[in-house]
């Protein structure tokens, strides 16, 4: 008791002993802050840095099946993390007229595998067994969209291009 | 019923403050900092190790390019990099004074003979730290002065040959050398750490700091229970 009333005579007054006190909050609380907001940007900043995608040459107009799916692979450069490595890229390339045509990814829009064409006339996905038409859209199973439609362009050589995802 | 209050009933955490943040010390001087210092320190190793290692592999093949990755792609990794790394320097430093601090001031004597040897245990953790950590960037300098340090080992009479093969894991220095260096320098080193830092700090809380040596002839203080009844 005689340490609080040699300091605190004046209880309005901040003690010694409360300045400390305060101050070293702040100091702790200023140290957590410099580290933790990096730490914070730190971790999310693969996620904020955006790779710019070149053109990719999928394959010609000629190669494409009228009334089938047809799927087109193409193999990129991509450099994730520190890693250079090739990656697969697959999309379907479909027409009915060899005038129209339309590209979609071979992603499944339910939980990301690789669809492929199944001769009995759909799109099938294996793991949870989803069902797409000729056009994408879902015809049975978990899907919850149609699959996802690419923009392109084809060149006067009828090459079809895409942007790379 | 304060959310405070209803966990102090259940853990009693006002006084775990009370005994281990806001115990009484004896009046004592700058020097005496040297040892909060050091901890201040280690948990910002434990913190940047913590998130070099989200991208840090420990490969020949990748090591250094995941280093060069959180250097200058990685957001804020130059800060973290650099926390770690400079702190590392530090630690080795504040290790050193720590330990000079108390031969000069006799704290190691009775009762505290115990947390000197902690220390000295906690004073070559830290070195081992530092000689496994300075391989992992896999760079010229890390390769060469772990060639250097680990063929020290080689040196010992009779097993030195099979103690250098046991260190490296083979003859010479390689991927299998990298990776358990990584092992120790993540697993085994932080756990020896951790375990003895809680015995010294225990100790330390338990039995007081000593009071500096010119104040020797005083009186003990009240609180200071331990030596009281010595």
């Amino acid at each position: 008791m005689t340490d609080a009333q040699m300091e605190n005579e004046d209880p309005r007054e901040l003690s010694r002993r409360e300045f400390m006190d305060r101050s070293i909050k702040a100091i702790g609380a200023f140290i957590g802050l410099t580290m933790g907001i990096p730490a914070v940007g730190y971790l999310i900043s693969p996620a904020l840095q955006q790779q710019p995608g070149g053109r990719v040459r999928l394959g010609r107009t000629s190669e494409v099946e009228i009334g089938v799916p047809t799927l087109f692979t193409v193999t990129i450069d991509k450099t994730t993390g520190w890693v250079k490595s090739e990656i697969d890229l697959a999309y379907f390339v479909y027409t009915e007229d060899g005038i129209n045509f339309t590209v979609m990814s071979n992603i499944c829009t339910h939980l990301g595998c690789r669809t492929h064409w199944n001769e009995a006339g759909y799109i099938y996905c294996p793991c949870h067994d989803g069902r797409f038409d000729v056009q994408g859209n879902v015809i049975a199973g978990p899907p919850p969209r149609p699959l996802k439609r690419v923009e392109f362009q084809v060149d006067a050589n009828n090459t079809i291009l895409i942007r790379e995802a | 019923m304060g959310l405070g209050q209803w966990l102090n009933e259940r853990t009693g955490i006002h006084d775990v403050y009370r005994v281990v943040l806001a115990r009484k010390i004896p009046k004592t001087g700058w020097a005496y900092t040297l040892g909060s210092a050091t901890l201040f320190v280690m948990i910002n190793q434990i913190v940047t190790g913590i998130l070099l290692s989200i991208y840090y592999v420990p490969t020949p093949d990748h090591a250094w390019d995941s280093v060069n990755y959180i250097q200058n792609e990685v957001l804020f990794g130059w800060l973290i990099r650099g926390l770690h790394h400079f702190g590392a320097s530090a630690m080795v430093i504040l290790v050193g004074l720590h330990m000079i601090r108390v031969v000069i001031y006799g704290a190691y004597k009775y009762p505290r003979e115990v947390t000197w040897l902690t220390g000295v245990l906690l004073l070559i953790i830290t070195m081992a730290f530092g000689f496994t950590g300075y391989l992992l960037p896999w760079d010229q300098k890390a390769y060469w002065a772990t060639t250097v340090g680990t063929q020290f080992v080689g040196t010992t009479p009779l097993v030195g040959d099979w103690m250098l093969n046991v260190v490296r894991g083979g003859p010479d220095l390689s991927a299998v050398t990298l990776a358990r260096f990584f092992g120790v320098h993540v697993w085994v080193l932080p756990a020896a750490l951790l375990t003895v830092v809680s015995i010294h700090l225990f100790l330390v809380i338990r039995l007081g700091i000593s009071n500096p040596p010119w104040k020797k002839n005083q009186p003990p203080l009240p609180q200071d229970e331990t030596e009281a009844s010595a």
